[in-house]
């Protein structure tokens, strides 16, 4: 019956080829972020691309593209703030957070006529993704790949200590930003799929959840990538069946799995 | 000869100055220990001689091409992290300029492995960091700076916080690196230093005391809680330097 409905419905083949995707961009970037702990960072570019959003809706132009705008802006602009002053950097994620949606909420009421529903923004509707985005999504898994990839043992060092990579002389400033515009565009295009409100949770949890089954990074990875899989995939066919929105769905699901693989762990410990 | 000059150095962290008109000279193979108060600015010392902090004022030289290796506190570490030993020591072989698909060369591992043989760490080599205990973690991030080779190895108190066993085997460590090596030194071990009647720099905010242990006389010039942690740990050995 699954099988039937991929096969005659073009949307169900576009809501599985992107949470396919959508798995893989999340479990490298969401394992690097809980690494290098820029959760809040990453919620804070999150929430700010709101203000793109509506600027989008404004402006009369891809409400996405203006998300992405205003993500890139943000995950540059903490950056260059927390190094040339010392405002720290948990007060400006606060602040970006708070003043990007502000914004998106002031655009949106300003946009002329009839105010877009924002929900598919805010939470995400996977079944609603079409055959273009999935373009963009697939670009994105392979740029993703190919930059963590090509250059791993340096991330793995800058993940560790880039105090260190800096001795040895290594561009960690370069670094920094390459990793924050994969995240920028990472977050705006999970948005999609489980929305503003919960892509941070799809960048962490399966992440969270693979550390319970593997201590290296790599491994942390792989497993991330597959629980991302299981749970997207079943997220959105539990949410076609019961009607229920499918980004909360997939997130309960990701939660649940976190807490099957903690109980396995208790119950039998890892090898030494 | 002369590897490392600083010429009336200031450095400051926003408006507050944490080193003053610091006049400092390390020769080739020399042991140098920096003892000092919290705050005095040790670490910030160090960091600027690896170029991480850039004087105000002053003049920092470095001879041309000298490799420095730096060991951090291991406290300040998220042991956590999904490593292992061998990937950090090996990590100290990360070439300064990142090109794609690079992997570490023939040599980069064989030197691994030896350092790794030479510091005893064999049967860890797959360990991941996080259930090392203090000491071993201290050997491994000695392990990377000494990989790269350097001739210099800068140590931020790598005995704090590990037990007399373990911190006898990293002062024999460094003993033997420093045959061939320069190590500058930040510690507390006052024993240790007045022991070894070793090359010591006291420094809050400026160069208190730079000579051998401290002899009575050259105390006096010591003050505040500097003297009287020299005065305590002299008296423990005998109390005939002091």
């Amino acid at each position: 019956m699954m099988f039937d409905l991929i096969m005659n419905y073009r949307f169900m083949q576009n809501a599985l080829i992107s949470a396919i995707l959508s798995s893989v961009i999340c479990g490298i970037i969401g394992t690097i972020i809980v690494e290098k702990k820029l959760v809040s960072m990453s919620g804070g570019i999150a929430h700010t691309s709101f203000g793109g959003i509506g600027l989008g809706y404004l402006l009369g132009i891809e409400p996405l593209i203006g998300g992405l705008l205003f993500a890139l802006g943000a995950s540059m602009g903490i950056s260059y703030i927390k190094r040339n002053t010392n405002t720290n950097a948990d007060t400006l994620i606060g602040m970006f957070w708070a003043v990007g949606m502000a914004l998106g909420v002031i655009f949106i009421a300003l946009t002329p006529g009839y105010p877009p529903d924002m929900t598919s923004y805010l939470f995400g509707d996977i079944l609603t993704v079409s055959q273009s985005y999935v373009k963009v999504i697939a670009f994105l898994a392979v740029l993703v790949i190919v930059v963590i990839g090509s250059i791993f043992q340096y991330w793995k060092g800058y993940l560790f200590d880039d105090e260190y990579m800096r001795i040895l002389g290594i561009n960690t400033i370069m670094l920094e930003y390459l990793l924050y515009v994969l995240i920028a565009f990472s977050v705006v295009i999970l948005i999609k799929v489980v929305g503003i409100v919960l892509s941070i949770a799809l960048l962490t949890i399966p992440p969270a959840a693979a550390k319970i089954m593997s201590n290296n990074l790599k491994g942390i990875m792989s497993f991330s990538i597959i629980i991302g899989c299981i749970t997207s995939v079943g997220g959105m066919f539990v949410s076609y069946y019961f009607n229920i929105p499918s980004g909360a769905t997939i997130i309960l699901l990701s939660i649940m799995v976190y807490f099957i693989l903690f109980i396995f762990r208790k119950l039998i410990p890892a090898k030494e | 000869m002369d590897i490392i000059k600083l010429n009336g150095v200031f450095v400051r962290y926003n408006t507050d100055w944490v080193l003053e008109n610091i006049d400092l000279t390390i020769k080739e193979k020399e042991f140098l220990s920096i003892i000092g108060p919290n705050g005095g600015g040790k670490t910030t010392l160090i960091r600027t001689i690896m170029g991480l902090n850039e004087p105000e004022i002053g003049e920092l030289w470095v001879k041309e091409g000298l490799r420095i290796g730096y060991v951090p506190q291991f406290t300040r570490f998220d042991r956590s992290f999904p490593i292992n030993v061998y990937d950090t020591i090996i990590s100290g072989r990360l070439s300064s300029q990142i090109k794609a698909f690079s992997r570490f060369s023939t040599s980069d591992r064989r030197l691994a492995d030896e350092t790794i043989t030479r510091m005893n760490l064999g049967r860890l080599k797959f360990k991941q960091i996080g259930r090392l205990s203090g000491g071993q973690l201290q050997k491994v991030l000695i392990a990377r700076a000494l990989v790269a080779e350097p001739d210099v190895l800068l140590l931020d108190e790598p005995t704090a916080n590990l037990d007399a066993e373990n911190k006898e085997e990293i002062y024999s460590i460094l003993q033997e690196y420093n045959q061939e090596k320069t190590i500058v030194l930040i510690t507390h071990d006052l024993e240790y230093v007045n022991d070894k009647k070793r090359e010591i720099m006291v420094l809050n905010k400026k160069v208190i005391y730079r000579g051998e242990t401290p002899q009575k006389h050259e105390l006096a010039c010591i003050n505040g809680d500097m003297s009287g942690m020299i005065n305590r740990s002299a008296e423990k050995d005998g109390g005939n330097d002091v």
